[in-house]
């Protein structure tokens, strides 16, 4: 099997005027971690929905692990391991019991269970926790649960959505190393919801970009960002620059976008590395004094307003205040 | 095999819940007492109207039995309503589970909490001074005809949460229902001392059915063709609620 997952043409409309999905095509190579970014009612729960057999698509098809969706969704469900954006464990039962519990609805039984059980409390630092009620836990605690659950199975494909919104920093950079190293020991396909950048930057092998139920962009996170028009050069002077700094600048072949506030200059270019230089021999053959500079990649931040139009954080306002 | 084990854990899971909130589990002991009693003591004159045959507590027992059977059932589809705010659900619809399980075991939970509560009844009963006419035999019908109407109430109450997902609706329409069916049904007044019109209401009450099969089985010389048919009938029932809450969830997943 060469890909783990492939939609076609999805689309999905809820009455009486969401188009969450809107012609959605991908597809996820297999053993990689594959990010699906966007503002909230982006459409990305939607096409998860839909993937992990939650809902199905008004129209459109899709594979998971070469099993039609649509056609065979209980031969889907075997395969895959989905976690919500909600907590899927019952908080009156301790973990144990939900692991138990979530097993059984695998068909997983009696010794086999109980092992299985031991390994995943074992792997997720929940020994000491495991016969205490969920309701005890702290939100890193669940969520590891979330995922223990979720492995159970041995799933081909593990759905993760929006696994770390409302973890505090510390247990959101535990849940990164957990995501990657199950990567990289069990060769499984991790499909990750996220509306951080950052989380999608340092995770997933390769991007989706979802805006208004439509891909707006698709590829490895330094692929997206090197389409943006390049990196940012910040340059800042010892004295306020104007109209001197801006014309030695504008000679300079391959700078764009060059901005003058006060003592501040911004420009972009290419590869801003290699222009540094460039441009501070021709700031310094004007005898204009450099205090410092700073070359920076483009941020999917950038990414973003670049594809959607819209800046991320505008988006995901406005959607706040249709919802 | 497999659609039986998963019923039995999801049973286990609502039977948890019962045993590990002790407010919970003494109001479902509490109650049936309180029932037994109270209407006991309120309704003991009416024994004394000319037409009314027999002890009061004989006459009442059953109908006690019948009106927990709605009104603890009654309150199954807030269940759902967690699950679905909690996750509990996606989770479960995104398991191969099989769907069923997931009404069977809270319906099954619904049919054990109520013979629970029923066994109460009858020792406390008994301790008033019941004669149970049917002997044990009598008793054991009694159960099994309040385990079927808590099943189609605990089945019907499940649909409602699935479908409303709040618990206003939930607690609003179960209301709603629960007590002009038991009060149209022959639970706590004969059915000669009925205004007419509520006569003929009891003929088509599912309540009344279960109440006159009950009382029938338990506490007189028992009408074995009538309660083979309200037996019949409320097992039908049962089936159409479990079918319906399978509609429920299919609406309930086009909606997510």
């Amino acid at each position: 099997m060469e890909f783990a997952i492939e939609a076609k043409d999805l689309r999905k409309h809820y009455p009486p005027d969401v188009q969450a999905l809107d012609g959605v095509s991908l597809r996820v190579e297999a053993g990689t971690i594959f990010g699906v970014l966007g503002p909230n009612g982006a459409g990305k729960s939607t096409l998860t929905r839909v993937l992990c057999t939650l809902t199905r698509p008004d129209s459109g098809e899709a594979t998971v692990a070469g099993i039609d969706v649509i056609k065979d969704p209980v031969q889907v469900r075997r395969t895959i391991g989905v976690v919500g954006q909600k907590h899927g464990s019952d908080a009156n039962a301790t973990g144990r019991e939900n692991l138990v519990l979530h097993g059984e609805f695998y068909g997983i039984t009696g010794r086999e269970l109980k092992s299985k059980v031991a390994a995943a409390l074992e792997r997720f630092e929940l020994v000491d926790a495991a016969d205490r009620q969920v309701r005890t836990y702290s939100g890193g605690m669940a969520r590891r649960l979330d995922i223990a659950m979720g492995l159970l199975n041995r799933p081909e494909v593990l759905f993760l959505d929006e696994p770390t919104t409302g973890l505090d920093p510390e247990a959101r950079a535990q849940m990164w190393t957990y995501i990657a190293s199950l990567a990289a020991d069990e060769q499984m396909t991790i499909w990750i919801t996220t509306h951080y950048m950052d989380e999608a930057d340092t995770l997933t092998g390769h991007l989706a970009i979802v805006d208004r139920g439509r891909i707006v962009a698709n590829g490895s996170p330094d692929e997206l960002k090197r389409q943006v028009s390049g990196d940012a050069l910040h340059v800042e002077l010892v004295e306020p620059g104007g109209a001197e700094a801006l014309a030695v600048l504008e000679r300079v072949e391959g700078l764009g976008e060059i901005e003058i506030d006060g003592r501040l200059v911004r420009a972009r270019a290419r590869d801003g590395g290699a222009k540094l230089p460039v441009v501070l021999s021709a700031l310094e053959s004007q005898q204009i004094a450099i205090a410092s500079v700073k070359v920076s990649r483009p941020s999917l931040d950038d990414v973003y307003l670049r594809f959607a139009g819209r800046a991320f954080e505008q988006a995901d306002s406005e959607f706040e205040k249709v919802a | 095999m497999t659609a039986a084990r998963q019923t039995y854990q999801v049973f286990l899971r609502n039977l948890r819940v019962l045993l590990r909130q002790p407010a919970f589990l003494l109001i479902t002991v509490i109650q049936p007492i309180c029932w037994l009693l109270l209407f006991g003591a309120l309704f003991k004159a009416v024994a004394r109207i000319p037409g009314f045959s027999g002890t009061y507590i004989d006459f009442l027992t059953p109908g006690v039995v019948i009106m927990l059977a709605v009104f603890s059932a009654g309150w199954s589809g807030m269940g759902a309503v967690e699950d679905i705010q909690s996750g509990v659900m996606e989770r479960m619809l995104a398991s191969p589970v099989w769907r069923g399980s997931i009404n069977a075991g809270a319906v099954l939970y619904s049919g054990f909490a109520m013979m629970i509560q029923a066994i109460l009844i009858i020792i406390l009963a008994l301790l008033l001074g019941a004669d149970f006419k049917g002997g044990v035999i009598g008793v054991i019908v009694m159960m099994i005809v309040g385990g079927l109407l808590a099943s189609v109430v605990a089945s019907l109450s499940y649909a409602v949460g699935l479908l409303g997902r709040q618990r206003e609706t939930v607690i609003g329409v179960v209301s709603f229902f629960q007590l002009p069916l038991t009060f149209l049904s022959t639970g706590m007044m004969q059915k000669s001392l009925l205004p007419h019109w509520m006569q003929t209401a009891t003929k088509y009450n599912p309540v009344n059915w279960a109440v006159e099969a009950a009382r029938s089985a338990a506490m007189q010389k028992t009408n074995w063709g009538l309660v083979g048919e309200r037996v019949a009938l409320l097992a039908a029932l049962a089936l159409v609620s479990a079918y319906l809450t399978s509609r429920a969830f299919a609406k309930y997943q086009r909606s997510l």
